[in-house]
């Protein structure tokens, strides 16, 4: 190999792992003009753009959703996205723990609600139940205090008029 | 020497290790495509993509490039998850290696841009494995390639790319200690009390510990020493094999008792791969490794 190309491989990898160091410690140049917007783009492509902050400084609390499906006719059910399938569930908890972020929460709360309303046909309201897992600590623990899950947020949403299916038995 | 030691192995054993986890994790998720990516899915297209740089790769450029010859979103999504696997599978062998390293990163950065809501540890670092896998010479030894001659020149050299690979890793470990040491759960271990007891990854009925915490805080201790110290010790050969046993039952234990698995898994490829064959195969088997291999 050519010493020319070498001495280019070594700049690139050291330039590649000031990145990667940069990003690691969330320094980072104004992304919305250039350099940084195409650091930040070389960044993303190749991952050098990650930072490393995995259940740090602390352990975030897990948020779950609960789905109240309501019938037109007949009693109201609950339903959630878990699929009992390890890795898919995994993913699906991290979904949910954007919703600990204010802006994402009616967003994230109406594709839900749309899976909901695609997944049963017959609802005609469905109310996102979001609550967080409230931990006490090991001292708290061991003088009695458990674990519960507070409500947090609520909303409803409504089928459009449009989408609405009609009763079964008035079906021909 | 820097760059002195026999470097295609390692970088070989990272190609395998990164495809294996990858494909595993393909075969995990394979039963919620539709769920996890589909333009109906959990966290629509419409809302996904809100969060995406317009330049970004995503599932919805397949479908709006292939709805004109009849293709659905639910076949555009499956076209990107087949095209993922059989990549991965080519990656594994080595077959057209840098082909399929690049197929394998575009593929899996749309997909992971279009369930980005979904992406977590294992999603990042598999992004940054297959941009190594497609720069790097991953492909020059145990592959099909090598067996056939059909190696393509080394756009990164095998010595620097290693070395690229080791320091990446040590700066990931670095500053993942770095930032949990910034709080005071890792340090009193409520983090270790916190992790266990979320109902996402409790494994086993550990409340037990909340009457033990010294042994959480000396696990929460270790966690900081083992991340933190594996940017120091992890060169040094006296302290590299320690380091990557560390490291290794670290992650063993993140899987048992968190359920991470396939995160654990990929991590362990990282160290074993790349720093865990120096370690462990000695002179001798180095020189028999390299004589079999030519």
């Amino acid at each position: 190999m050519g010493s020319r190309r070498l001495r280019f491989a070594i700049g690139w990898a050291l330039a590649h792992l000031i990145a990667v160091a940069t990003a690691a410690a969330h320094l980072s140049l104004d992304s919305s003009k250039p350099p940084g917007n195409l650091v930040r783009a070389y960044g993303d492509l190749t991952g050098a753009a990650n930072n490393y902050g995995f259940f740090a400084p602390a352990v975030a609390s897990q948020i779950r959703a609960r789905f109240l499906i309501a019938p037109a006719e007949g009693p109201s059910s609950v339903d959630t996205l878990e699929v009992r399938r390890p890795e898919t569930d995994l993913r699906l908890n991290t979904m949910l723990s954007f919703f600990g972020v204010s802006e994402a929460q009616d967003l994230l709360a109406r594709s839900w609600a749309a899976t909901m309303f695609g997944k049963h046909p017959e609802a005609v309201t469905v109310t996102v139940v979001a609550d967080t897992f409230m931990l006490p600590t090991m001292r708290e623990y061991r003088e009695g205090k458990r674990p519960q899950w507070v409500e947090f947020y609520r909303g409803v949403f409504a089928r459009a008029a449009r989408d609405r299916r009609p009763p079964v038995s008035s079906l021909p | 020497m820097l760059f002195g030691e026999p470097s295609l192995v390692p970088l070989a054993l990272f190609r395998m290790g990164v495809a294996g986890v990858l494909l595993a994790q393909a075969v995990a998720v394979s039963p919620d495509l539709s769920a996890l990516f589909g333009s109906h899915g959990v966290v629509q297209w419409s809302i996904g993509e809100i969060v995406l740089r317009g330049w970004q790769p995503r599932i919805g450029w397949v479908a709006r490039a292939l709805a004109p010859f009849g293709v659905s979103d639910a076949g555009a999504m499956l076209a990107v998850f087949l095209a993922n696997v059989t990549s991965l599978l080519a990656l594994g062998l080595g077959y057209r290696t840098r082909t399929a390293a690049l197929l394998a990163w575009c593929s899996d950065t749309a997909l992971t841009n279009t369930g980005g809501f979904g992406a977590y540890g294992l999603s990042a670092f598999a992004h940054v494995a297959l941009f190594y896998c497609l720069v790097c010479p991953v492909g020059s030894r145990l592959s099909v390639d090598a067996r056939t001659g059909r190696c393509p020149p080394a756009l990164v050299p095998a010595p620097v790319a290693l070395r690229l690979l080791q320091a990446h890793v040590a700066i990931v470990y670095l500053a993942s200690g770095i930032e949990k040491a910034r709080g005071p759960q890792w340090w009193n271990g409520e983090a270790i009390w916190r992790a266990v007891m979320q109902p996402q990854f409790a494994q086993h009925q550990l409340t037990w510990l909340s009457g033990a915490p010294v042994v959480t805080r000396l696990v929460g201790l270790s966690t900081l020493v083992v991340e933190i110290g594996y940017a120091l010790f992890i060169w040094p050969r006296a302290t590299r094999r320690l380091w990557v046993m560390a490291t290794v039952a670290l992650h063993l234990g993140i899987a048992i008792f968190l359920g991470l698995w396939l995160f654990s898994a990929m991590m362990i490829v990282l160290t074993a791969s790349l720093f865990g064959y120096a370690a462990f195969a000695g002179p001798w088997r180095r020189r028999s490794v390299s004589a079999w291999l030519g």
